[in-house]
């Protein structure tokens, strides 16, 4: 029988039912005048008559509206996040029937997905294979390896990158690791853009033989490390530029204490050689001339005592002094004479408008130079003769001489008052991101090198020199000891990569009108001491984020915080944290700003978030942080996706949407489980035609839910 | 008439001994203690050779020579770097900047003597050739 049959015939039976009880109960009421036993007889016949028609009408609803709605919620379920859910067959046959056959199709659906998944599983094992080997490479390299895409956001890093760019704790402003993040938080934009610019020259002069195309420079990172950074560029089929790689070494340490006695030993060397080249003249001086009178002698005699003296001093001090000796330092890098003549020619031009004529060139010499600070000597150099002098263009040459290579930029020039360009050199300037602050005459000595200014001969132009170390003969880097390979260990596994990111867009686009599937999320769950902001503390904040569909369990914000004052044993009850296990911890006013950090660029995503809103807020003065992130919250999406279920809790949402619940009632519990709730309701979403971040927000707001305030 | 030496250095131990040697060798001495005073003996002491230290307070003594170098007709007033800077690239920075000898400390005195007397024929011949040439012009 039809669907139309059966309703006509219910309705049909209602209506008669009314009718019948309604006629019999008018024509009882007329019979009543004469026998009034006749009048309840007749109300009576009503009554019944508007209960059989009620029941009959609700069992049409439910039967028809509730039990079919229930079907479509089902299959909806079935068919996107939670293929194991079956309908109870309950309601009328055919409504049974139908259950019958949705649980039937499920079946089918789920066989066919298993199937499916199973030769997707093995045709990809192959591919695992060569990811886990690399995997673990990456996770045994000492080496720090980062993954850009050119927009400077971080595809791959392994922990050793992580280790060595990542700040500490307790400083708030220090920048984080982590997938899509940008890598201009770590390390200077400058020292990239200028290493990319190098890799691009690179790549076109580039010779078939040629095999690597990188470029290094030694950068202190935003954490204070120093780290000589090799970059090398990820290319198209084309040759276009797709990104790059950078691999961090720590040189810091070594550096600097070689340096430290480099510089011990020079200082050293200095003093001691004017203490014995006094005591030498004096004994020479004595040893001459033996008849030279008793106060002569005596004379002599007291410099060598004075000045052995003066070196047992020098020697005492230098140990104490240096000791604590930490000035910033340089790494040094091979490059060819005619790529720094390049490099400069260019930015000269570019950034400055100057024209730069090649004056001599040694093609074959090589320098010892740190290309970056150089390049920010000489452009320096350059910014001043153009602004200050008006000097519009430069001659550059680099050359050998003696042992060196020098580099002069010359102009024309007559007459110049020699102590203007004295003081030059010992104008400071700018170099990195520490705001470190060096002259051009600090950048040669720590090149090992000299500068100065002289005029031509002719007197008809003056130029800068500086004296630069030469590279040895270049001599191919020795190839790392061959290591024997080991396999693939759950314990080194974890590398953190998503090469998605290569096609996603800008980091700061126009959110809203983005694929909820294509942005990137903070999840996020704060415990308190209870449920009254302004009265109630925070003791502990739990977040991760999720990147391209992917919940990342490696990148993690878990902090406990001191809420100075008591945890009342109820809210222990639930969260478990007590007063000992605070006590120590952060407070609020040092925990938000970092939290702030970690959430930055991102859309902010939590179960019930207008609550742990909300005590952020009640902390913004005090902390001075403000939230302005997009948020979506899982309760009322939950709300907007199944608004006939009347609980959504967090639990039950889990379990209608089938996701396990572990590790409730720690922040980052409660953070991990809204986090794949989420991710599970964006298909459900979209089938109900919400597909970016606006249209979710505007969805949420309009549930009842959304109305709470706290 | 004995030639004239302009000893310019800080420190009073070698400049005792520097003093004493050249006395001892025959010339007549001045001593200057710093870059600034170099400069006024150079104008009122009109020495024929200066022995030149660089680590000097004020102007160095790479700025002195600059100085030197730059005012015509000092062209062939020799100079001798005797300094404790004995680095390669400090060397030649002196050569290139016009010294006539680097010597770095500490140094034999006999060497010393002979550079100094040395210099000075150099340059009392290239006097004579000029007067000769000047001559037969």
């Amino acid at each position: 029988m039809k669907r139309s049959q059966i309703s006509k015939l219910v309705g049909v039976v209602a209506l008669t039912a009314l009718a019948t009880g309604l006629g019999a109960g008018w024509l009882l009421a007329q019979a009543a005048q004469q026998n009034g036993a006749l009048l309840w007889l007749g109300v009576a016949l009503i009554l019944a008559a508007l209960i059989i028609a009620a029941v009959t009408g609700q069992r049409f609803v439910r039967a028809f509206v509730w039990d079919v709605r229930r079907l479509i919620d089902a299959g909806r379920l079935m068919l996107t996040v939670h293929p194991k859910h079956r309908v109870q067959p309950i309601g009328l046959p055919d409504i049974q029937e139908m259950a019958a056959l949705l649980n039937q199709f499920a079946e089918r659906l789920e066989q066919v997905q298993k199937e499916r998944a199973e030769i997707v599983r093995q045709a990809r094992s192959d591919v695992e294979q060569e990811r886990a080997m690399l995997a673990t490479l990456l996770a045994e390299l000492t080496e720090g390896v980062l993954v850009c895409n050119l927009d400077g956001q971080i595809l791959l890093y392994n922990r050793s990158a992580r280790r060595l760019l990542d700040g500490s704790p307790s400083d708030a402003a220090q920048p984080f690791v982590g997938l899509g993040r940008s890598v201009f938080g770590l390390i200077d934009r400058n020292a990239i853009v200028h290493a990319l610019e190098q890799v691009h020259y690179l790549l076109q002069r580039r010779k078939p033989d040629e095999q690597a195309m990188m470029t290094s420079f030694v950068i202190a990172a935003a954490n204070g490390r120093l780290l000589r950074t090799r970059l090398a560029p990820l290319t198209e089929g084309d040759g276009s530029l797709r990104g790059y790689i950078l691999t961090l070494q720590d040189v810091g340490e070594g550096i600097e204490r070689s340096l430290r006695r480099d510089a011990l030993l020079q200082t050293l060397t200095e003093r001691q050689r004017a203490s014995l080249g006094a005591i030498r003249a004096a004994i020479e001086a004595m040893e001459s001339y033996p008849n030279m009178t008793a106060a002569q002698r005596q004379r002599f005699q007291q410099v060598i005592l004075d000045e052995a003296q003066q070196l047992s001093e020098q020697i005492d001090e230098m140990m104490r002094g240096h000791a604590s000796d930490l000035r910033a330092q340089w790494m040094l890098e091979e490059i060819a004479a005619p790529d720094l003549l390049w490099a400069v020619q260019r930015r000269l031009a570019d950034r400055l408008g100057v024209e730069v004529t090649p004056g001599a060139m040694d093609d074959a010499l090589h320098l010892k130079i740190d290309n970056y600070t150089l390049m920010q000597g000489l452009f320096h150099l350059a910014h001043t003769l153009s602004q200050d002098f008006g000097v519009r263009s430069l001659t550059l040459s680099v050359q050998g001489v003696e042992s060196f290579a020098a580099i002069d930029i010359e102009w024309p020039c007559r007459g110049v008052a020699m102590e203007r360009w004295q003081r030059w050199k010992e104008r400071a300037f700018v170099v990195d991101d520490r705001d470190g602050v060096v002259t051009l005459r600090e950048v040669a000595e720590r090149h090992g090198g000299e500068v100065w200014f002289q005029m031509r001969p002719s007197g008809e132009s003056a130029y800068f020199r500086l004296l630069l170390p030469r590279a040895v003969d270049a001599t191919p880097v020795a190839s790392a000891p061959a290591k024997s390979f080991m396999a693939p260990s759950v314990e080194s596994r974890p590398e953190y990569y998503d090469f998605d990111l290569f096609h996603q867009p800008g980091q700061h686009p126009e959110l809203d009108r983005r694929p909820l599937r294509s942005l990137t999320y903070t999840v996020l769950d704060a415990e308190t001491t209870g449920l009254t902001p302004g009265l109630d503390e925070i003791v502990s904040i739990g977040a991760l984020r999720i990147v391209n569909g992917r919940l990342l369990r490696q990148e993690v914000f878990e902090q406990l915080v001191d809420p100075r004052r008591p945890i009342p044993a109820a809210a222990t009850a639930i969260h478990g944290i007590t007063d000992e296990m605070v006590k120590g911890q952060p407070t609020i006013e040092v925990v938000l700003p970092r939290l702030l950090k970690f959430v930055e660029d991102t859309v902010l995503v939590g179960h019930n978030l207008a609550f742990d809103l909300r005590m952020f807020k009640e902390k913004e003065a005090e902390s001075g942080v403000c939230f302005v992130n997009p948020v979506l919250d899982t309760l009322l999406l939950s709300a907007v996706l199944h608004p006939e279920e009347e609980r959504h809790g967090l639990e039950d949402i889990a379990r209608r949407l089938g996701v396990q619940v572990l590790g409730r009632h720690t922040a980052l519990g409660d953070a991990i489980l809204a986090g794949e709730i989420f991710l599970r309701m964006i298909p459900l979403l979209e089938e109900r035609g919400i597909y970016t971040l606006q249209q979710a927000r505007v969805a949420a707001e309009q549930t009842y839910f959304a109305r709470l305030e706290y | 008439m004995p030639a004239k030496v302009l000893i310019v250095d800080d420190e009073a131990n070698i400049v005792i001994s520097l003093e004493f040697l050249m006395q001892q060798a025959g010339y007549e001495v001045a001593v200057a203690r710093n870059g600034e005073e170099a400069l006024e003996q150079i104008a009122s002491f009109h020495p024929d050779l200066i022995l030149l230290d660089v680590m000097l307070p004020g102007l160095n003594g790479f700025d002195v020579l600059q100085r030197v170098r730059q005012h015509a007709g000092a062209h062939e007033l020799p100079v001798i770097m005797l300094t404790a800077k004995g680095r390669e690239v400090e060397v030649t920075k002196g050569m290139a900047l016009g010294a006539n000898a680097y010597i770095t400390k500490p140094f034999s005195t006999r060497n010393l003597l002979d550079e100094v007397r040395r210099q000075l024929d150099a340059c009392r011949q290239a006097r004579i050739d000029e007067q000769h040439e000047t001559f037969t012009d």
